[in-house]
């Protein structure tokens, strides 16, 4: 599915707020209520668009954040990668080429949540060989408007 | 100011909106047995002071650059944080952090494929003083990417 003009104006606009009413981004963009709701529906049923409830992290607590990479052996990688993103201090989980092959990016309230993370689940698996912890201590930019909203099968 | 920002009935509503963002002001109310008018009014303060940001995510894969490249990049004769100011202003650059101790830079930059890629390098690495050396890595396969905490108060 492609995003037309459209979609491109209202995206752009909920981007910013998603709460705004349908008939108000109706009213901004100078289309129709029933426009709006439409093009709504199909964006978040063809998984091209999601709503999320964006936090401050330092207004949260989730002051540490950490790039964790990690040398698996090529079989348990998936499995790994899978059940790690399961954990909702974890935004980023992929599998990469280079010397890891596991990237993960964690956001925690302490440096304590993060290592109770890596060693009490990350490292217990035995196919993992090395994780290197990367504390990111300043973040310049991190983009938030974009995500993975639904994975291909 | 944070204090009573986040206190107990803002926490809970927050919580109701991480779990539902689409969820109407009126079911939260009825949730948490408070009025509509009231949970319009937190939301509208959490809003104001960049608390909160109920906002729309767009697919990584709708942005037409679907490479992800992880770039670790070291810098000399320059703050990093110079450097890292000037990436950020990058399109192509989506989010750039300082580590704690090496690399100097981590940043991720999406690309169409890899000769694009291999054209920010040219156009952007290579011309941005200080960065002395990089080491791409590309994501294979995205398994996760779900930012639900932001810098949404700037500095």
């Amino acid at each position: 599915m492609r995003l037309d003009e459209v979609d491109r104006e209202i995206v752009a606009l909920l981007k910013e707020d998603a709460r705004i009413s349908n008939r108000e981004t109706a009213r901004r963009l100078g289309i129709s209520d029933t426009l709006v709701r439409k093009r709504l529906r199909r964006l978040s049923e063809s998984g091209l668009a999601k709503i999320t409830a964006v936090t401050d992290y330092v207004a949260m607590g989730h002051t540490t954040t950490a790039l964790v990479r990690v040398v698996s052996a090529p079989k348990v990688a998936r499995e790994v990668v899978e059940e790690m993103a399961k954990f909702e201090q974890i935004s980023f989980a992929a599998l990469t080429t280079g010397r890891f092959n596991i990237v993960l990016l964690l956001s925690a309230r302490s440096r304590r949540e993060v290592a109770d993370i890596i060693h009490k689940h990350l490292r217990s698996w035995s196919g993992v060989h090395m994780v290197e912890t990367l504390e990111l201590v300043e973040t310049v930019k991190h983009r938030l408007d974009v995500a993975l909203v639904v994975r291909d099968k | 100011m944070t204090m009573d920002l986040l206190d107990d009935l803002n926490r809970a509503i927050i919580a109701a909106l991480q779990e539902n963002p689409s969820r109407t002001n009126k079911d939260i109310g009825k949730k948490l047995r408070v009025s509509e008018p009231t949970v319009a009014t937190r939301i509208r303060a959490l809003e104001d002071a960049k608390v909160l940001r109920v906002m729309m995510q767009s697919d990584m894969r709708a942005m037409g650059r679907p490479l992800l490249a992880l770039v670790d990049i070291n810098v000399e004769g320059r703050p990093p944080e110079d450097v890292a100011t000037e990436l950020a202003a990058l399109d192509a650059c989506t989010s750039v952090s300082i580590p704690m101790s090496n690399p100097d830079i981590f940043c991720n930059v999406n690309a169409v494929d890899g000769e694009d890629l291999q054209r920010f390098v040219d156009d952007h690495l290579s011309k941005i003083e200080g960065i002395v050396s990089y080491e791409i890595s590309t994501a294979l396969e995205v398994v996760k990417l779900d930012p639900r905490f932001g810098k949404l108060r700037g500095e």
